[in-house]
């Protein structure tokens, strides 16, 4: 039997830290203050015990410690208290080198870039450092070696989330809003970055005005989907009048994909596309 | 039966389809009664791949699949197309030879001595968990969601689907690779939720799709069957089943903060 508490097992590291944030962000004073006591109080003893080294112990003990107040800390909408503040100041100058990763990357115990099919031509840094005309008729454009540069693009879309809100307002005005692999890759990028409400609602705005043929596509309706699943599951707990104006601005795109998602496919399989409202 | 030889001609045999005779299953199993020094990594192979259930091999035709697609979208409520579902949703168990050979012979140099060959499970064959319809259950999902409701068709088979997962779970801990603190949903299922982290490299994997698109349609249109299927999955004995927990109740209104700060401190 385990004796590790989930909030300090490895295995369980991304389902926890996206709980442990949204309790911080969300719960009220008694449920905030229990977790930052169990924060504070660290992992059992015996979870190192493989390590000789009492610094070794310490070492990872403030590892997994930091890990997990680096990425509340990171949420400014709700600011580390003044004890877990003064707790990871005291890692930090243990330890001044360590960093959390970036993006959605912290929460992972193991994060893999690897792409089904051939490599691309194109890295992130390729993407980053082209105007955006020439990134849009890369993106609209390139066949060959396409699920790497997708990759490249959905990353990018994380890094830099603006930019990709910029192309996307592009791509709306592309024959039927533009591919939707395109859509697809670049919403899953943006999944972390849509973490901050503006950008969240600028986003959904944006969606709303998509063409309907775009909705007929399941992968991009299922990106979508997706999508708002992740910014609602941000949003659990949120005062009402925050959550209520969010809803109301998503009902009518949670309805044009489930129209998508649910509606019946033609005998060779492709969705109709007739227009959905 | 202590020869790695061996077990890598009887692993050729079985991925060429055929399957040990009755009459040597059971000679190997009267050997193994016998035979009192083998290492215990030969002896599991053994008794794996002389057992008489239907968990170590496939046991439905290649083409099984068609047949439920063709009916699927005029039989999706009726009791016996949810059996042919789970029979092609069935996990066994797929052996293939120890890449840990590979690596030993590739360390041994520098590494000094390495794990004998035949100490555990793993020095001697590589399991992993394949589901009856095999590289045909993308199709079998797209069917499902050709259906018109196909949230609706998920959540009814929310506890099978749920038994499905147990049962591939039950085959890597036959292989000592799963219990209640861990198992191969860590590494093949790196994010609970849908996410582009998860690269389906493992079939079985599928399984916390249809779970996770069940477990939505029922926490927003059946609280209290939601609140149910995760008191359930808290009294499965792997730890796949503790991520869903986790998982579900960050995604959920219907537990109040006080419950989900005790799941995050227990064990």
């Amino acid at each position: 039997m385990s004796s590790t508490p989930l909030i300090w097992h490895a295995g369980a590291r991304k389902e926890a830290s996206e709980l442990i944030e949204q309790l911080w962000r969300t719960a009220g004073d008694a449920v905030r203050d229990r977790l930052a006591e169990v924060l504070l109080a660290g992992p059992p003893e015996d979870l190192d015990g493989d390590l000789a080294e009492p610094e070794q112990r310490q070492a990872r003990r403030d590892r997994r410690l930091f890990d997990r107040l680096g990425l509340l800390a990171r949420d400014k909408a709700a600011p580390l208290s003044p004890r877990l503040q003064s707790a990871q100041n005291e890692i930090l100058q243990r330890h001044p080198e360590w960093q959390l990763r970036e993006g959605e990357q912290a929460r992972y115990m193991v994060w893999s870039e690897v792409r089904n099919g051939p490599d691309t031509a194109y890295s992130v840094d390729d993407l980053r450092a082209m105007e955006e005309p020439q990134l849009l008729e890369l993106l609209l454009r390139e066949t060959n070696r396409r699920q790497g540069l997708l990759e490249s693009w959905r990353q990018l879309a994380g890094f830099e989330p603006e930019r990709a809100i910029r192309l996307f307002r592009t791509l709306q005005n592309e024959t039927a809003g533009g591919p939707p692999d395109v859509w697809q890759t670049g919403l899953w990028g943006l999944r972390e970055a849509a973490k901050s409400q503006d950008l969240q609602d600028r986003l959904v705005e944006l969606l709303n005005g998509v063409p309907d043929a775009l909705f007929g596509e399941i992968s991009f309706s299922r990106a979508v989907d997706d999508f708002l699943e992740a910014c609602s599951t941000r949003f659990q707990g949120r005062p009402t009048q925050v959550t209520g104006a969010c809803s109301t601005v998503r009902l009518p795109l949670r309805k044009r994909i489930q129209i998508t998602l649910n509606r019946p496919k033609t005998a060779n399989g492709l969705s109709e596309r007739s227009t959905v409202q | 039966m202590g020869t790695i030889e061996l077990v890598e001609w009887i692993i050729d045999k079985f991925d060429t389809g055929r399957h040990l005779h009755a009459r040597l299953r059971r000679a190997i199993r009267e050997r193994l009664a016998s035979e009192h020094s083998l290492a215990p990594g030969f002896e599991l192979f053994w008794r794996i791949v002389s057992a008489e259930g239907l968990w170590n091999q496939p046991a439905l035709p290649r083409d099984a699949w068609h047949d439920f697609v063709q009916q699927l979208p005029t039989a999706a409520h009726e009791p016996w197309l949810w059996q042919e579902l789970q029979a092609l949703f069935r996990p066994h168990l797929h052996l293939a030879k120890a890449y840990y050979r590979e690596w030993r012979a590739a360390i041994t140099s520098e590494a000094g001595n390495a794990e004998p060959i035949g100490e555990s499970f793993r020095t001697v064959a590589d399991a992993t968990v394949w589901l009856e319809a095999h590289d045909q259950i993308n199709l079998i999902v797209q069917s499902i969601d050709r259906l018109p409701n196909p949230a609706d068709f998920l959540a009814m088979l929310a506890d099978p689907m749920s038994e499905l997962l147990e049962e591939a779970l039950n085959l890597y801990a036959v292989v000592g690779q799963a219990n209640s603190d861990g198992d191969p949903s860590i590494i093949a299922r790196p994010s609970v939720v849908p996410h582009a982290q998860n690269h389906a490299f493992q079939e079985w994997t599928i399984l916390f799709d249809l779970l996770w698109r069940a477990w939505r349609h029922l926490d927003a249109t059946a609280p209290d069957q939601a609140r149910a299927l995760v008191r359930r999955w808290r009294e499965r004995p792997y730890f796949a089943f503790k991520r869903l927990v986790l998982a579900a109740m960050t995604a959920s209104d219907n537990f109040a903060p006080e419950e989900k700060l005790e799941l995050l401190i227990s064990v």
